[in-house]
């Protein structure tokens, strides 16, 4: 029992990471590998904050504009200097690592003792209740952003930055500075990442270095099966759902992780397991055409 | 109106891939002049075209759009002054966006985008006005993602979105080519009527002899990044697919 609220708690937490990998990997057609780096920036200046006694909700909003500002480095690597998405992304994750290390002092910190922004459900005396509580404001928070993703994406500027992914030569055709708008589009995605780092290091009740290896891919997992998800609802266009789908599908892998743990397979080979079913997911429809016979 | 001074560009220089696409062409054209431009391929006619919407800084020369010198800004910048249909029906909307989010870009041409909700009813209300001006029911599906169209109703609605807010020059680029025989002479019917109604300044790019000889007021022939021809009023409204081609190929043997 208490394992499934856990992994619902994380899930939620890490459906942040996979609204950001959303942001880049859907709307803006752009492979961001900055989120290794900008998961463990948001951890690591959490707990940095925290242990420094800042108040935990400006903690968690410093995390999120850290991420921004990762986000926006790949961003203008990849636009200004015209690097590689790829490549930028993995320069910028590069050095996140040294800063992540700088701002924590070393590679782990605990966060047991202070002050974070599930404290105040530690002294609920119903045990039940004390255990749903972080589930309710993690639900909350990402029914929150939801909503505001989904207001923002139809603004004006929303529309201007789905246009950038979706069609460029369209959009600057239309006066818009694509540039301009993937380093944004860059930084929202990693704000979101950061964000997610720091909620996961408060309910884990620690930050650590090795916090955000691999993590691009748990997050693809969320989009992949968000995206099935919606399919199954014959949703392809509306974001709000889609959205709503990732969170769904980030819960349900954290669920899948949780039951593979169970079942006594040892936590470091969690990756190869994650990239094996990330595999899978991405290979199933090309694998059910070919059983039908009609290429894609 | 707008003045094109002495424009040059050559892509590649300095190597065995050099084109001089464009060589110290100097052009100007009048307001509501309706500009029928025809060349070989190679000629530079769709350089040109591209230079004015900025697409690429040129070697030297200037443009000017309304005594406004345009030479260095970038495409974006120019935005708010041209208005472009691609030869591509896929270029110039954005598939996974709805009919009404398309158009409501275009709307906003060259002009910022806010953050706040542009398209409520009252937009949309608008902007089912402005569809339902091309006749083909597009009006009664706002709300469906644009990569659901035809290819002729993707380029109809381009044309569409290009003057919604009256551009100081519509750019065509071989607007009809790829598309079915039907669908071209609908778009063609259209962007005839939108120009006239319009009053638009115009420049087409064709390699249709039929549509060249039947649409605009003045022709050029472009011919290894020169104007090679330059028809007026009488001149353009006497021609006919024979003579253009015998041009043409007048032109191919000074050439040797």
């Amino acid at each position: 029992m208490e394992l499934t609220f856990g992994a619902i708690a994380l899930g939620l937490a890490y459906a942040f990471l996979g609204m950001g990998i959303f942001i880049t990997m859907r709307i803006f057609n752009f492979p961001d590998i900055t989120a290794d780096g900008s998961l463990t920036l948001g951890g690591s200046l959490t707990a940095a904050l925290l242990t420094a006694g800042v108040n935990p909700c400006l903690a968690v909003l410093a995390s999120m504009i850290a991420g921004f500002l990762a986000g926006t480095a790949t961003g203008a690597i990849y636009t200004k200097l015209k690097v590689n998405g790829l490549l930028s992304g993995i320069l910028v994750m590069t050095a996140l690592y040294s800063v992540n290390l700088r701002i924590m002092g070393r590679s782990n910190m605990p966060l047991i003792s202070v002050r974070t922004i599930l404290s105040p459900f530690a002294d609920i005396a119903d045990p039940t209740l004390r255990i749903l509580a972080p589930i309710l404001l993690f639900l909350l928070l990402v029914a929150a952003f939801i909503l505001f993703l989904r207001w923002l994406f139809r603004t004006d500027f929303g529309l201007a930055m789905r246009a950038t992914g979706d069609n460029e030569v369209m959009i600057a055709a239309q006066g818009v500075a694509t540039d301009r708008m993937k380093i944004i589009g860059i930084g929202c995605s990693n704000a979101l990442i950061a964000l997610s780092g720091s909620l996961v290091a408060q309910y884990q009740g620690f930050a650590d270095i090795g916090m955000g290896i691999g993590i691009i891919v748990f997050g693809l997992a969320s989009v992949i099966i968000g995206d099935t998800l919606a399919g199954l609802f014959g949703e392809r266009f509306r974001i709000g759902i889609r959205l709503i789908c990732v969170a769904i599908g980030s819960i349900l892998f954290r669920g899948l992780v949780a039951a593979t743990l169970s079942i006594g397979l040892n936590p470091t080979d969690l990756k190869i397991v994650t990239a094996i079913f990330v595999l899978l997911t991405i290979m199933l429809p090309q694998a059910r055409s070919a059983l039908r016979g009609k290429p894609r | 109106m707008i003045l094109i001074e002495k424009l040059t560009k050559i892509f590649g220089r300095g190597t065995p891939n050099e084109v001089r696409a464009l060589r110290e062409v100097s052009l100007g054209i009048d307001a509501g002049e309706f500009v029928v431009v025809i060349g070989t391929n190679g000629s530079g006619k769709s350089t040109l075209l591209n230079a004015i919407a900025g697409g690429f800084p040129p070697d030297s020369g200037r443009i000017s759009l309304n005594g406004r010198d345009v030479t260095r800004m970038t495409d974006h910048q120019r935005a708010r002054h041209i208005g472009r249909v691609f030869q591509n029906p896929f270029s110039g909307t954005a598939p996974t966006m709805t009919i009404a989010e398309n158009l409501r870009l275009a709307s906003l041409r060259g002009i910022p985008k806010r953050l706040s909700i542009g398209l409520d009813n009252g937009e949309m209300a608008r902007l089912k006005e402005r569809s339902a001006e091309l006749g083909m029911g597009l009006e009664t599906r706002l709300e469906t993602p644009i990569g659901l169209l035809s290819g002729g109703e993707r380029q109809a609605l381009t044309l569409l979105m290009a003057t919604l807010r009256r551009p100081d020059i519509l750019l065509l680029d071989e607007h009809t080519a790829a598309l079915d025989p039907r669908s071209a002479e609908q778009v063609m019917r259209l962007t005839e009527r939108i120009v006239r109604e319009h009053h638009l300044t115009t420049l087409m790019v064709t390699h249709d002899m039929e549509e060249a000889v039947h649409h605009g007021s003045r022709l050029l022939m472009m011919h290894e990044g020169t104007v090679a021809l330059d028809l007026r009023a009488e001149a353009k409204a006497g021609l006919t697919p024979a003579i253009l081609l015998g041009k043409f190929a007048e032109l191919r043997i000074m050439a040797r």
